[in-house]
């Protein structure tokens, strides 16, 4: 008995020990690559690239991991949490998960013209100011992207990052 | 068989594996599998373009434990994924219950884990979370209702004080506006008030401002046997703050087989269609059970109410047409609802006010006659909720009528609910979560069984002494404080309640760990307390019965269920009111210790396990506490000689349970997702009182009891298949093993009733006719046939549906 024991509990050990929430992981990559594919003009060149994320999600760990070893150009990444609209920071990201979507119209008259793209995770949102949303579709991660909204923003935007997303 | 301990090495060695191993030297994503995927590292993932990573993401598949990562507002009062619910959770949503075909609130509890789920008669449910029906075999049959559970709608409450049971009928919201339903097992008291003893289950209803722009919806089916069900909403949220969203819904459904189960004994009948008699000229009784068709003979025999010959039509009546106005009909309701959001910066306001009226015919009331009762209800409400910073706020009104057909006014009652609450969620530092709040409750009742009003002889009101009135006025405060990988959270609240005049602390302690994303232990202990009832505060029945005259039918009646009322028979029973009220009584109470666990097993299996233990305390039996001789009182044209008081008393009894409930969560495939789950235990009842032969509780004397009306096991699955985008397949069945009711007692003795183990199918087929709109084909409990799924009910069989879902 013991044995059959130490058995399923070695079996679960190997199982559970890849510790993953794929989702997230790709989230924060895709806000990541997003930087690529985004221009931020002005600002002071010895400022930190800020990656803001409201509330908690597994996300800001995840771009923090990615922060350890990439820049944006030659800024320094760093991740930011936000936990009410009176934190809300400078920064060149700003990422609603789905938890905080209801947070999106206390969100977008901060950055008005700021500079910031804001990047939400709940369908339909494009429709009320995201930049570029992610969504799911027919259980792939796919992102809906606003070209009028990300140049309200005051940013500009690669074709090649219209044309991967879902133009709204 | 291969041994055991000749492959553990092998294992060993194969876990020990570096993983380096297992890197992915290509960088050719096509070619790449899901586990060279999830070997690559962050900084490999970063160097690939956003298009690659899209082609990876649908490698790995994004929603492998999407089920677990669904938001749950009610274990913590606030908004967290169902992973890092500290508490026995569970989360359906609206497209899970739709794609499941479920027809209703209630019959979508059903995919939830820890729900036993019984169909009474078509439409009508009993619903209890992890059990504790019946628990004294010596109760009546309206003890056999949930009343250990809080179910609200968006956080209002909508359980009935009266008895304490839910008229799930009487819900003003359907499944079309349901945004999700959120079940929360074990207590949480400390968080919600009183009644959530074994758990919570909170409808949260779709808010009017999620959605921009026109919102059109409905969920509607028809089919055999003579099955209606229709809903439809509209909406709209346009650029300024307000948002509004009505809806309404019609319900009506047909026995499947029209039978009663009569309490009482029967006559019975000869060939010739007379009553049978002995040879010494007495009645021949059939002992209590089903009868295909309900004849006032019937019920006037078994409810023993002509022993009243001049009792006015007006009160209870012997008429079955009054009785059962239409016994084809199990389920016949509407319900509609409106709401209103309004959204400016930090303000975000809810108002909402919706009726319901239903008439049901279900297992609940004591009818005296037959098991399923005809209840015609009606409610409305009012509800303000809303958060402005960090301050939330909500209160709400509620008005309505119970009632039961044919006991005039012995089983009806109205009422006034009233509730207010006000929470301040304060967060010091990074880590520290402080919500204190408070709250008050009033609730209003008028009823004959609560001795609201007093009649004479003739059953001319005399006396009116109004309404009877309890309030709760609480506060409470959680604490939750986060120290790397660990959660500590301590709630604390107490209830003043006006009846009985004390004041009650429920606590709860909880722990989390959480070791990485992929896994999560819980552990937590909880005190709740169940609400004071009217029916538990105020009746008291003083019970009369005559010496003569007793006819043969009631001697037969007598002889049938072992009655030893002597010498006569009970032919009435009086109400007492406010001077009598049991403002004593000491409330039910549990205490529960639970763990628990979540855990991505792999890429595309994940768990949800629990354990738990929970004993219940203050457990109250409707038993007989006075006897005597009493010939006064209102009833006068009879001769009586002997009374006894019935009332509410708490004996020492102890009941408990231990179990476990496991969830699977599975997405094998793109096109695949599942849920499995099922629930084991064991329910006793520990120093179960005993009666001595007068029917007194003996002091100092008990009995271990198992308790069988509570399943020992009971769970489901749901399977979602889409073979192509627009087609979408569901199969989901529902399981539970066998139970018997118990119900032996001075005013009923029945046999003991056994439900067998069943297992409830259910498949549907779905087609997107266009975006957002979907014809379906829906088929109900098609694999086993006709069963009772709860004693004394009807037998189900299988429906039939054609309908559509609209979500626009």
């Amino acid at each position: 008995m013991k044995k059959k024991i130490l058995l399923v509990v070695l079996l679960l050990g190997y199982f559970i020990r890849p510790g993953n929430a794929q989702n997230e992981k790709f989230k924060a990559l895709f806000i990541f690559n997003f930087t690529k594919h985004i221009e931020w003009r002005g600002g002071n060149p010895s400022e930190d690239f800020v990656i803001a994320v409201y509330g908690n999600s597994e996300v800001i760990d995840a771009l923090q991991t990615i922060a350890k070893t990439k820049a944006v150009g030659n800024k320094k990444i760093k991740v930011v949490k936000v936990t009410s609209p009176d934190d809300l920071p400078d920064c060149k990201i700003l990422y609603l998960p789905p938890s905080k979507s209801n947070r999106l119209d206390d969100v977008l008259p901060h950055y008005q013209k700021g500079q910031t793209l804001i990047v939400t995770d709940k369908p339909g949102l494009s429709q009320k100011g995201a930049s570029i949303n992610l969504i799911e579709v027919n259980g792939k991660q796919k992102f809906e992207i606003s070209k009028s909204n990300i140049e309200k923003q005051g940013l500009k935007v690669t074709s090649s990052l219209l044309s991967l997303g879902i133009e709204v | 068989m291969i041994k055991l301990k000749i492959l553990i090495p092998y294992i060993l060695v194969f876990l020990l594996l570096p993983s380096s191993l297992f890197a992915q030297e290509t960088k050719d994503v096509l070619n790449l599998t899901k586990s060279e995927v999830l070997k690559l590292s962050y900084e490999e993932l970063t160097e690939f373009d956003l298009a690659d990573l899209m082609q990876m993401a649908e490698i790995v598949g994004m929603s492998t434990d999407e089920l677990l990562e669904l938001a749950i507002v009610s274990a913590s009062k606030k908004e967290e994924s169902l992973f890092d619910a500290p508490l026995g959770a569970s989360v359906l949503t609206r497209d899970m219950i739709k794609k499941a075909g479920a027809t209703s609130i209630m019959e979508a509890l059903r995919l939830v884990p820890g729900v036993i789920v019984r169909e009474q008669t078509p439409g009508n449910y009993d619903i209890h979370l992890r059990g504790f029906d019946a628990i004294d075999p010596n109760a009546l049959i309206n003890f056999t209702t949930n009343s250990l559970t809080l179910i609200m709608i968006n956080n209002r409450i909508v359980y009935n004080e009266f008895q304490g049971n839910t008229y799930w009928e009487l819900l003003q919201v359907s499944v079309d506006d349901v945004e999700r339903i959120e079940v929360v097992r074990g207590p949480a008291a400390a968080l919600y008030g009183p009644n959530a003893v074994t758990g919570m289950i909170n409808v949260i209803t779709r808010n009017p401002n999620d959605k921009q722009g026109l919102q059109v919806s409905s969920y509607s089916q028809a089919g055999t046997p003579k099955f209606h069900s229709y809903s439809a909403g509209v909406g709209y949220n346009g650029d300024g703050p307000f948002s509004f969203r009505m809806s309404g819904q019609y319900d009506l459904r047909e026995r499947h087989n029209v039978d009663y189960y009569v309490l009482g004994p029967q006559l019975t009948f000869g060939a010739n269609g007379a009553p049978v008699t002995d040879a010494d000229g007495n009645l021949v009784m059939t002992p209590p059970g089903f009868v295909n068709k309900i004849t006032e003979t019937t019920l006037n025999v078994a409810g023993r109410v002509p022993l009243i010959p001049d009792r006015p039509s007006t009160d209870t009546v012997t008429n079955v047409n009054e009785r059962y106005p239409d016994p084809e009909k199990s389920y016949d309701r509407y319900s509609y609802n409106g709401h209103v959001n309004f959204h400016k910066g930090v303000v975000d306001m809810n108002l909402m006010g919706g009726y319901a009226a239903a008439t049901v015919q279900k297992a609940f009331a004591v009818n005296n006659m037959a098991a399923l009762s005809a209840d015609e209800s009606y409610n409305g409400f009012g509800h303000l909720w809303g958060t402005v910073n960090n301050w939330s706020v909500s209160a709400d009104f509620n008005q309505g009528k119970l009632e039961t057909l044919g006991n005039g006014s012995s089983l009806r009652a109205t009422y006034d609910i009233a509730n207010a609450e006000v929470l301040y969620d304060w967060n010091i530092g990074e880590n520290l979560n402080i919500k204190p709040g408070a709250s008050y409750r009033y609730a209003s009742f008028y009823g004959r069984i609560l001795g609201s009003e007093m009649v004479d002889a003739n059953y001319e009101l005399v006396e009116d002494e109004g309404d009877k009135v309890n309030t709760i006025l609480s506060g409470f405060v959680r604490a939750e404080y986060k120290w790397n990988k660990f959660r500590f959270i301590g709630a604390l609240r107490a209830d003043k309640f006006k009846y009985p005049d004390e004041v009650h602390f429920s606590p709860q302690v909880i722990g989390t760990y959480k070791v990485n994303d992929g896994l999560m232990f819980r552990a937590s202990y909880g005190h709740a307390v169940r609400s004071p009832f009217m029916i538990n505060l105020f009746t008291n029945l003083h019970m009369k019965y005559p010496v003569n005259p007793t006819p043969a039918a009631v001697l037969g009646y007598l002889q049938s269920n072992g009655i030893n009322f002597d010498p006569g028979f009970r032919y009435d029973m009086v109400y007492l009111g406010t001077e009598n009220q049991n403002a004593e009584y000491d409330l039910l109470s549990t205490n529960e210790f639970e763990v628990g666990t979540r855990f991505k097993l792999n890429q595309w299996l994940s768990v949800d396990a629990e354990v738990f233990f929970q004993e219940l305390n203050g457990v109250d039996v409707f038993n007989k506490v006075a006897t005597g001789f009493d010939a006064s009182g209102i009833m006068t044209k009879q001769e009586l000689v002997k009374s006894d008081t019935i009332s509410f008393i708490t004996p020492d009894m102890k009941p408990q349970q231990f179990g476990s409930t496991v969830t699977f969560f599975g997405k094998p495939a793109e096109k695949i997702d599942f849920q499995v789950f099922a629930t084991f235990q064991t329910t006793k009842v520990k120093d179960y009182y005993v009666l001595d032969e007068n029917g007194f509780v003996k002091p100092g004397e008990t009995i271990d009891l198992d308790h069988e009306n509570t399943p020992s096991w009971f769970g489901g699955f749901n399977v979602n298949y889409n073979p192509i985008s627009k087609l979408h397949l569901n199969l989901n069945g529902y399981f539970y093993g066998e139970q018997t009711l118990k119900m032996s007692n001075g005013v009923m003795n029945i046999p003991n009733e056994t439900v067998d183990a069943n297992l409830i199918l259910n498949g549907v087929v779905g087609y997107d006719i266009f975006k957002g709109g979907q014809l379906f084909i829906n088929v109900k409990n098609f694999a086993t046939g006709e069963k009772r799924q709860f004693a004394l009910t009807d037998k189900i069989g299988a429906t039939y549906l054609v309908g559509i879902n609209i979500d626009l």
